[in-house]
This record gives structure tokens, C-alpha cells and sequence, in this order.
């Protein structure tokens, strides 16, 4: 029987601390869940029953213990730490994209200066605050950021475009880090 | 020279500096300006068009002259205004536009060829002969053209782009700006504070005013104090507010740290804001105009208020004798700050009758300035006085103040017009020309600091209401309100060159010249003359020049109008826009999971899309790429290859209707297909032409996965999702992409099989897994899919593994490739392979084909509709007329086929009436020993066996080609089932 080694999108690139703010990589299962015509009232109630959380709205992200689920688009939830059950697998379609996507997770006291940076959403405290997902653009890609706490936030890339992500991220933590010479 | 006792800056730190080579020093608190002007240095850069000696006017962005060359290492900074760069310890400033020295300029004889030179001289002088324009004219112009210049070298400074929200954006930080974010701050809003200086306070630093009975500066000081501690206040220094865009955007230029000796790595050297907001107050204060008289550009003639702000802030006077020039109360403050701190003022002229003395100078009413002297430098002036007699005065500085214009500019940004104020003799903001805007202070026309005050208050109170907080206005502080007096006075006249705008050498003259030849038009006038243009936009001259045309042309000043103000208010280096935009953040790499073993085997990438995919893998001895893509097509049909797929497009379908929704995508049947079957599928647009081609897995009862071409993922994931939610929002289907999930290899060839035998847990055969068959398989017990599918015509499959484990299997896959004879194959013999079997790509499904083009017609279902059935069968889509799609050998003596060549009947001439079709690919095909392609050509499937001529008319190449069918290699199949 053959044996495969795997890899992590960052791979080495991880973890990086610039001035404030580190960056980790976070492996975790993905799956992208999509409740069937008619079905979401019993979609939300087998999710509650397996993960304990409330079906995610428009923008929003429930978590508990390590278990995460977020709002992803207007069709679908992502549900990140567990696998989804056969009972949710009746009422909603369950596709697994663990490896498809980089999930990276930013920590630090200049992390919304650093987002700023290569993200047009309004990342004031009170407007983007914990449990808050958002689709939006980094820098050229396509992105979900999600706030965890006030300094702490996660951000999910296609997986091919890891480099691009660490390059652009590289860049305003380096940024915002020289600017502690401004004061 | 400095003042002593005078002045906002820290004495005890000096600071060292050169310009043009020549050692200075400065104060900690001075720009470069208010250093060089207290080293006596007036002379500081030559003008654009005459090459005139010209010294600092301003003391702001608008400043016309003192542009220089910034210098940090090898990174050139040119334009630089020299008012707006703090001054910093080994700071390299260069004047500009002067040759062979600042003293001596060898092109300042065009001051003295002024008379051919004049406004629009070039219109009408280089009109003969025709073709000297192209080969002498232009390119004399163009060397002698232009400002500062940029370095040769690669720019490795760093800009950013970043954003920012706010509840309220105050742009300008004078009385009312502050006054306006304290009341905002209090009450609790997000406000965002920009000045484009590094010190807030507006005039208030450059005024000897009271404030709640404190020096003005003071109270800057206790505002700032207080700002700092309200946590939703953001203060942006060196800031300048750019434009006004739709929905409360702004664009703001920040210059990051130009005050700073060393700049830490990392830093950028600007940032270009976009600021969002619910509303923006615009406390941009007022810009001061000259008033035209003779040679009134001279270094050591400024604006009155400029030379004032040195005196109070910086502690400098421009001059040791002080004369004033204006029409307005306001500059008779400069006389008498300079009198109250001792420094000889030998005249105030002003040229209302009914002036009154601030303080104890010489006081000259309704008296003007006709004239100066001093040619690197002001002498004298000489003046008419009320009586008409002349008189010269000896002095080394004129301030002068024609009155003061509200800045308005951005308020004009969505094209509103700013209106006539005859009482304040300027334009003033259009109330709600922009949404969301309002102006505040002398931006809006309210010159008395107090008044600004009381408008920045009231704004911000407004503001704060509309969005909900409840406030109380706290008491206004008490400052200065004296009334802002003046008489329009614009042009001295006489027969001198009395110059308005300084940056472009346009003088009185050049406007009444204007007129004289009916370019009447404030617009034409601009574009005549070049008035208002080049890095100031005329911001000192705009109004005055106006006013001159306005006299000429026998109008009013509202009936003039103005020309528009558009953004940016200050230069934005291109470099700050696109900033982030080039080296690795010109556009995201797709990395495949192949990626650094592909590299290490020295495998050169090719863009596809985003992707970056193995051109070919070249070995020992091969010096060509040609050398490698024959060895790997050999490779392929002999052994076997590998070659990583990922890129391709990946859609997983689920739910009860996925079936009914595939049959409506695609013009063939998927409801009819299999469990553990794929089928090749076809995919029209609206239009009825082809869009995509793939194949489709039915890997469960309601379960596909869609495969797409690498360059129309994302278009065929877009018309799914519109497809779904407009065309067909009832059916209860979900898909989502997976292409990332999975790492996905062809295994190609007759020895394919065998390969993948000894890597799976459990062996395939012809019937376990036959051509067209997937199903779930397991390695190294890891779930993986195999699709036996072939883009090569050989004996192929698609393993597909989980992303993380893609590197893995690609290494595995290449060793036991290698093993067998085999390899790794590129694109480049990808493609090969695939035109030698006749498979198409985007090439051919260009966009204008249809399915009967390409010969699958008969792939559109009769049993079904489909997406694009209807418009497909349209008269003109199909027929014989019709390029189709053909194979094309090379049969004279010319071998080569060129992509993108024509085809024409062998006698017929090439050109276009008679054009027959045109080549999409082409390749040398190592297994047939010929090059081939594939062509459309009209009739194209009846004319197998005829011959045709291509012509590539760029390169001259004509080749005359054999048709044929477009499937050379196995047309049986044979292959594929083996």
C-alpha cells in the first residue's frame, strides 16, 4: 500500500509575527451545506441537534468550543471543526471543501489597521464585531474575513492563492508595523 | 532671516540640509520653505515656459514655485513643494527646471524671445512645414517641456492603498475643522480629522489671534489635547482630501512620515485613502490671490497671508524691508505683525481709498504697485499713488493679497458650480453639490475666525442630529470677529507683463490675447493660454484670470463662470492609485499542489488564467522546448504520462432536480446517464453559441460533478448560479465549486493502467472501469476518484485526491511514471496531444462558433430543450456558409501554419472579400512527423481533400494546406478503450 504525504497550503510560511499582529494557519475540516427546497426549518433543527448552534443568518458566524459556522453566500453555510451528520445530509446538500480553501487566523492588537490595508469592509469595532462573516475582496481575491474578538480575526482564501495572501499580508503587517516609528 | 522671539518652532534643534548642493540649516517645526526663505534663499526654481526667477508665494499646496527634487538614496521625489516638506535632518533638495545652474539658466532666452512665445504661439508657428512637426517641432517641445523628472532607475519605494469609515470626515483642521470634530467627538460620532499639513491648526498657527482669551496656537493645543482623548476621533495628518465620489466616498492622499530622517522598512511613502461617510464637512479654508501688475512674479513677491504664517509660525521674515500690497483689510495684518515684531515695513499699499492703518507703518491708500526690480531677487518696487505720482520704494519683500477665494473644490467634484459672492468678491460652495457635504469657515465664505468657529459647531451639530445623537452644543469659544473688508481690485494694468498664473507663465496679456481670438469660453481660455493647469490648477490664479477675461470680453464674473474643478486637488502620484498593483500584487497566483516539484524539475510556468502550469519538463541535453514537448508526446503515446489537471473547473451538483438542471445546461442528456458514468457535455450560451465543453460524473442517485475548461470556471459557475436563481429558481438543485478541494492528475497512455494498479489499493480493469466510467477508489487508504477520461486520445485517467495530499500523489505519480518509461508532460504537449486526436479548446470555442461549427450538432438533444437551443438554430448559425471546423497539413514547400492566419481559395487573392476562414491551432505533431492545425473554413466538412492557401499577412508567411478532417491521430478510438 502506498503511502502520500500531505501538505498544508502555507506550508512553511507560517506562523508570521509582524510588530502587533501574528498570523497562524488553522487546519480544520470545511463543509459547505445547502438545505434542499423547502427543507431549512428541518436543516436548522438537525444542525442545532448535532452542533448545538443556531442556523448562521446573513453575515453571521456561531461558534462553540471548536466548532464554527458561518454564514458563506446566499446558498450556503460553511461548518468548520466537525463533519456534518447523515441525518443533516438528508435535508441539505453537504459537499466537503476542507482542502479547498486556506484558513488562516490574524491576532493582534493593529490586526484591523492590517486588514485596512487589502480589505474595503468597515472594520470599526462596532460595525465588524465578534460574529460578524463577511464575503468581500482582499486586496484582488475573493475572501471571507470573520471577526473571533475585538482583535483576532479569520480569513479564508481559495487554496491555490495562498502565496498571494501571505505576500499581500506580509506587506501591510510590514506597513502598519513602521508606522510605529510615526508617533 | 529669523525672527527672534517668533514662532512655533524648537530652536534648540537644528537641523542640517542642502539644496542645490549648498549646505543649510533649519529648525525642528520648519517646512523646507520656511528654511530656505530664513537662509535668505529666494530664489528657488526657474518657471515652466520663460525659465523666470521665481522664489516661494505660498505657504500651502497651492504653491505655483518653489517646486523641487526630493532626494533619499536613489529614490527622486520631483514636484515636491517645498511648503508642504517638514524638514528633517539630511534632507537633499534639488531645484528644478534649470540648466546649467539655478543662477544661470541657459533656456531663460526664452524670456527674451517672450514676444513670438505668447499664448498659443505654437498653434500657429509650427503649423509649417507639415512634417517638421512629427521630426523637429514636437520633439524640441517635448525636451524642453515638463517639470521635475522622474528616475530611470526601478522605483523601490512603497505605496499603499488602504480604507477607512466614518460617521463624519472633516477635511481641514483650521478653526472650523476643530471646532467642528470636538463637537463631533463629543458627541459621540466616528470622526475622521484630515489636514494636509503635519501640523493641525490651520491659520490658526500663523495668526496672532486669542482664543478664549489664549493665543490661538494654545488653543489649538488644548483642542488637540482633547481630540486625542476621545476614542472615535481620528486624526490624519499630511492628509489631503482628493476628490468626492458617489455615496460618500472620498479619495484622501496621505505622505507618510516626510518628516522622518530614516524611513523604517515597510513604510510606504503614501497611502491613498478611500474614506467612506455619512457626511463630510469641508473646512478647507481659503486660498489667497495675487493681483497683476508688472514683473509681479519676482522671487521675494508672495502672498501677503503666506508671509505673515512664516513670520508667526516660523519665525522667519522673507526680507529685512517689508512692503505690502492689497485690497483688503486682511493684509493689513501682515504690516502690522511684521511692525509689532520689529522688522522694517517701508510701505503698505493698498489700493482702496478709505483704508485704515492696523498699526504704526507707512500706509499708501489708493495707491498701487506698477512695477519691480531685481532680477534673481526683489529691489525695489515702484508705485502710482492716489495723486498719479510714481514713487519707488527700496525693498527686499512685497506681500501681496488681492482677496481670498473659499476653496471650493471639492464641492465642484460631481460638477457643481460654485456661486458668486459679489461681497466677498470669490465663489463660494453650491450648497448640496455634493450629498452629504457641507462647507464650514472661510471654505464656505465665513472669513472671521469666529464665525468659522460657530460654523464648524453648528455643522458638526447638524450632522450629529441627523444621525441620531442627541446633543448639546457647548459654549463657543470667543475669538476674533472682525469683518472680512475688500474692494475687487484684479490687474494694475499698464505695458509690463503682469503675470497670473506663475507655474504656466500666463500673463494678462496672454488672457486679453485669448479673447482678441475669440476663445472667449472660460474653457477655451484655459486650453488657449494653459492657464489652471499643471500641478497647482491654477488654485492662486483661477479666479483672477477669470475676472481679467470676464473684463475683456465685457462680462459679468457669474456670467463667466469657471472652468471645472475636477479631482485630484493635489497631485496623486499614479504610483499611490495602483498602488500594491505590481510585482506579486499585480494579480493573484494559482498555485497547483504540483507546484514546487514542478519548479525543482525545472519545469518553466505558463499563465493560464491565474494559473500557473508546467510549460514542459525539459531534461538533460534538450536545449529547446521543442525538444521536450516532442520527447513528452512520444512519452505519451508510447508509455506514460502525468500531467496536472487541477486547473480545470471543478462543480459539485447535488438535490433532486440536479439532473433536470444538467439536461437544461447542457444541449445533451445527463438525466439519461448512468451511475458511474461521465459523459462529454456541451454548453451554449443564450445566444445559441457554444460557451464550454466538459465532462460530467454521475457519481450518486442526485449527485454530478461537472468538470469545466480552466479558463471559463468562473463563467460557468456565474450562468449556474443565474441560470438557477432566474431561469429556473424552482428546481431544487445546489452546487458549489470544488476545484480547490481537489488535486487532480492525468495518467495517459498505454502503460496508464498499469501505473495506476500499482498504486491503488484495490486494481481496475476494461471492466471494473471501462472508457467513460468513474468511480470511488482508495490509495494508500485515502478516498480518492477516478475518472477513465482522456484529453489525449490514449488510454487515460483523472485520479483526483484530496488538495493536501496533491503534492504527494503528483511525486508518487511522476516515480512510477519514470518507472515505466514515463513522465511528467507539460502544456505544451497537453496540446499537442489534444489537436493531434482533434479536441478542442477555448481556441476553437472562441465565442463565435456554434455546435453545428464544430460538428456536434447533433449533440443538441431533439428530445429536450436546452440553453441556447432555440437562438442556435437561427438562419446564418448553421449552414453551409458556415466557418466549420477542419484539420489543415501543410503540403507546398512552406510548412509553417500560423494561429490567427486567413485562409483564401490557392488563386485568390488575399484579401478580405475573399477570406474563407482562419487557423485557431496549430502544433508539430512528433507522432505524425507534420506540423497540423485546426482551422475554420466555410464549408468546411465538404471540402476534405481540397487545398487552401493560408496567409498571414503580419509576418508575409503563405502556406498552402491540405484539409482534411480535424481528427489526425486514431479517429476510431481504438485507443481510448484499449
Amino acid at each position: 500500500m502506498v503511502e502520500l504525504y500531505k501538505t498544508s497550503p502555507a506550508g512553511e510560511g507560517l506562523p508570521l509575527e509582524i510588530g502587533t499582529v501574528s498570523v497562524r494557519e488553522v487546519q480544520t475540516s470545511l463543509h459547505l451545506l445547502a438545505p434542499y427546497r423547502g427543507q431549512a426549518v428541518q436543516a436548522a433543527s438537525a444542525f442545532n441537534t448535532q452542533m448545538g448552534l443556531e442556523w448562521p443568518g446573513p453575515n453571521e458566524l456561531k461558534r462553540k468550543g471548536g466548532v464554527y459556522a458561518l454564514w458563506f453566500d446566499h446558498a450556503h453555510i460553511a461548518v468548520m471543526g466537525t463533519t456534518p451528520s447523515g441525518r443533516l445530509a438528508r435535508h441539505a446538500a453537504v459537499t466537503d471543501v476542507s482542502d479547498g480553501w486556506t484558513v488562516l487566523e490574524l491576532n493582534g492588537a493593529d490586526v484591523r489597521a492590517v486588514m485596512a490595508r487589502i480589505t474595503p469592509l468597515d472594520l470599526r469595532v462596532k460595525h465588524f464585531k465578534t460574529g460578524i462573516s463577511q464575503r468581500s475582496s482582499l486586496m484582488h481575491m475573493q475572501a471571507v474575513i470573520s471577526c473571533l474578538s475585538k482583535s483576532r480575526f479569520r480569513v479564508m482564501v481559495f487554496r491555490s492563492m495562498t502565496q498571494t495572501l501571505l505576500h499581500d499580508l506580509t506587506t501591510a503587517m510590514e506597513s502598519v508595523a513602521a508606522r510605529a516609528h510615526l508617533v | 532671516m529669523r525672527v527672534a522671539g517668533k514662532g512655533l518652532i524648537d530652536r534648540n534643534r537644528v537641523l542640517r540640509f542642502t539644496f542645490g548642493g549648498q549646505s543649510f540649516e533649519g529648525f525642528a517645526g520648519d517646512t523646507l520653505a520656511s528654511a530656505l526663505l530664513a537662509n535668505d534663499q529666494r530664489l528657488i526654481g526657474r518657471s515652466f515656459k520663460y525659465h523666470r526667477p521665481r522664489g516661494i508665494v505660498t505657504a500651502g499646496s497651492e504653491e505655483p514655485n518653489a517646486l523641487v527634487t526630493l532626494e533619499r538614496g536613489f529614490a527622486r521625489e520631483p514636484n515636491s513643494r517645498a511648503t508642504m516638506q517638514p524638514l528633517y535632518d539630511g534632507l537633499v533638495a534639488r531645484p528644478q527646471n534649470a540648466w546649467p545652474s539655478l543662477k544661470f539658466d541657459v533656456l531663460a532666452v526664452n524670456d527674451v524671445l517672450a514676444p513670438f512665445l505668447s499664448a498659443g504661439f505654437y498653434y500657429k508657428t509650427f503649423m509649417w512645414p507639415r512634417k517638421f512637426w512629427e521630426w523637429v517641432y514636437e520633439p524640441a517641445i517635448r525636451h524642453a517641456a515638463g517639470l521635475g523628472a522622474l528616475t530611470t532607475r526601478y522605483d523601490h519605494e512603497l505605496y499603499e492603498k488602504a480604507y477607512a469609515h466614518c460617521d463624519v470626515l472633516i477635511i481641514g483642521a483650521g478653526p472650523a475643522g476643530l471646532m467642528a470634530a470636538l463637537t463631533a467627538g463629543r458627541a459621540g460620532l466616528d470622526v475622521i480629522l484630515a489636514d494636509e499639513h503635519d501640523q493641525l491648526g490651520g491659520r490658526l498657527l500663523s495668526e496672532m489671534e486669542h482664543i478664549d482669551g489664549m493665543p490661538a496656537a494654545a488653543w489649538v493645543q488644548a483642542a488637540l489635547a482633547e481630540l486625542a482623548g476621545i476614542a472615535s476621533v481620528r486624526i490624519m495628518t499630511n492628509t489631503t482630501v482628493t476628490g468626492a465620489y458617489d455615496q460618500g466616498v472620498f479619495g484622501a492622499l496621505e505622505r507618510v512620515g516626510p518628516g522622518l530622517e530614516a524611513m523604517p522598512d515597510g513604510l510606504p511613502r503614501e497611502t491613498f485613502w478611500r474614506i467612506y461617510t455619512n457626511g463630510a464637512i469641508l473646512c478647507a479654508g481659503a486660498l489667497e490671490r495675487q493681483i497683476a501688475f508688472a514683473n509681479n512674479d519676482r522671487p521675494g513677491i508672495m502672498a501677503a497671508g503666506a508671509m505673515r504664517g512664516y513670520l508667526n509660525r516660523f519665525g522667519v521674515s522673507p526680507g529685512q524691508r517689508v512692503a505690502i500690497f492689497g485690497n483688503n483689510a486682511d493684509a493689513h495684518r501682515t504690516a502690522r505683525d511684521f511692525a509689532e515684531a520689529g522688522v522694517e515695513v517701508v510701505a503698505m499699499i493698498d489700493s482702496r481709498a478709505e483704508a485704515q492703518p492696523l498699526g504704526d507703518y507707512p500706509l499708501y491708500t489708493g495707491a498701487v504697485v506698477t512695477g519691480s526690480r531685481g532680477r534673481l531677487g526683489l529691489k525695489s518696487i515702484e508705485i502710482r499713488q492716489s495723486d498719479g505720482s510714481v514713487k519707488t520704494i527700496d525693498c527686499d519683500v512685497l506681500g501681496v493679497s488681492g482677496g481670498w477665494n473659499p476653496s471650493v473644490h471639492l464641492t465642484c467634484h460631481m460638477n457643481g458650480r460654485p456661486i458668486w459672492d459679489p461681497a466677498l468678491a470669490s465663489f463660494t460652495p453650491q450648497p448640496g453639490a455634493i450629498p452629504g457635504l457641507v462647507a464650514a469657515g472661510s471654505a464656505a465664505g465665513e472669513m472671521s475666525t469666529q464665525g468659522a468657529l460657530a460654523q464648524g459647531q453648528a455643522e458638526a451639530l447638524t450632522l450629529a442630529k441627523a444621525l441620531g445623537k442627541r446633543v448639546k452644543p457647548s459654549a463657543l469659544p470667543i475669538a476674533d470677529a472682525t469683518p472680512y473688508e475688500i474692494t475687487p481690485f484684479w490687474d494694475v494694468g499698464g505695458t509690463g507683463r503682469g503675470w497670473l498664473d506663475f507655474q504656466n507663465d500666463v500673463t494678462v496679456k496672454d488672457i486679453k490675447q485669448a479673447v482678441q481670438e475669440n476663445f472667449r469660453s472660460v474653457e477655451h481660455m484655459k486650453r488657449y493660454t494653459t492657464q489652471g493647469m499643471a500641478t497647482d490648477q491654477g488654485k492662486n490664479s483661477n479666479v483672477a484670470a477669470l475676472a481679467v477675461l470676464a473684463d475683456a470680453t465685457g462680462r459679468g464674473i457669474p456670467e463667466t463662470g469657471t472652468t471645472t474643478f475636477r479631482p485630484p486637488y493635489v497631485p496623486v502620484a499614479l504610483a499611490a492609485l495602483g498602488a500594491g498593483g505590481h510585482g506579486k500584487g499585480f494579480a493573484p497566483e494559482r498555485l497547483l499542489t504540483s507546484d514546487r516539484i514542478s519548479r525543482e524539475r525545472g519545469a518553466p510556468m505558463v499563465e493560464a488564467g491565474l494559473w500557473y502550469r508546467p510549460s514542459y519538463f525539459p531534461q538533460g541535453g534538450e536545449t529547446h522546448w521543442r525538444q521536450a514537448c516532442d520527447r513528452e508526446v512520444q512519452m505519451v503515446r508510447a508509455t506514460v504520462g502525468i500531467c496536472d489537471v487541477s486547473t480545470l473547473g471543478k462543480i459539485d451538483i447535488q438535490g433532486p432536480d440536479a439532473a433536470a438542471f444538467l439536461d437544461f445546461l447542457y444541449t445533451n442528456s445527463f438525466a439519461s446517464l448512468k451511475q458511474g458514468r461521465v459523459r462529454y457535455g456541451l454548453m451554449l450560451r443564450e445566444d445559441g453559441h457554444v460557451m464550454d465543453d466538459g465532462t460530467c460524473a454521475r457519481i450518486g442517485a442526485a449527485h454530478y460533478l461537472m468538470t469545466t475548461t480552466t479558463a471559463a470556471a468562473g463563467q460557468v459557475m456565474r450562468h449556474m448560479d443565474f441560470v438557477h436563481q432566474g431561469l429556473r429558481p424552482n428546481f431544487d438543485v445546489s452546487f458549489t465549486s470544488v476545484t480547490e478541494h481537489w488535486a487532480q492528475f492525468a495518467v495517459a497512455g498505454p502503460e496508464a493502467r498499469t501505473l495506476l494498479n500499482g498504486i491503488l489499493d484495490r486494481k481496475i480493469s476494461n471492466k471494473t472501469l471501462p472508457y467513460m466510467g468513474c468511480k470511488a477508489v482508495q490509495l494508500g487508504g485515502i478516498a480518492a476518484r477516478l475518472f477513465r477520461i482522456s484529453f489525449s486520445g490514449e488510454h487515460a485517467y483523472e485520479l483526483a485526491v484530496p488538495a493536501r495530499y496533491g503534492e504527494g500523489l503528483f511525486q508518487l505519480l511522476f516515480e512510477r511514471a519514470e518507472a515505466l518509461g514515463g513522465g511528467a508532460y507539460g502544456l505544451e504537449a497537453l496540446n499537442v496531444l489534444r489537436i493531434e486526436k482533434g479536441f478542442i479548446t477555448h481556441a476553437e470555442i472562441h465565442g463565435r462558433t456554434t455546435a453545428f461549427d464544430i460538428g456536434l450538432e447533433r449533440m443538441v438533444s431533439e428530445a429536450k430543450d436546452c440553453i441556447g437551443k432555440t437562438m442556435a438554430a437561427r438562419p446564418g448559425l448553421v449552414g453551409l456558409k458556415r466557418d466549420q471546423l477542419v484539420g489543415l497539413r501543410p503540403v507546398g514547400k512552406v510548412k509553417q501554419i500560423i494561429p490567427g492566419a486567413h485562409l483564401f481559395a490557392p488563386e485568390a487573392e488575399a484579401v478580405s472579400e475573399n477570406d474563407e476562414g482562419y487557423v485557431t491551432s496549430m502544433c508539430y505533431s512528433p507522432t505524425l512527423g507534420s506540423v497540423i492545425a485546426q482551422a475554420f473554413l466555410s464549408d468546411g466538412r465538404n471540402r476534405h481533400g481540397q487545398q487552401i492557401k493560408m496567409v498571414e499577412h503580419l509576418s508575409g508567411v503563405t502556406t498552402l494546406c491540405e484539409v482534411c478532417a480535424p481528427v489526425f491521430f486514431d479517429p476510431e478510438g481504438g485507443r481510448l478503450r484499449g
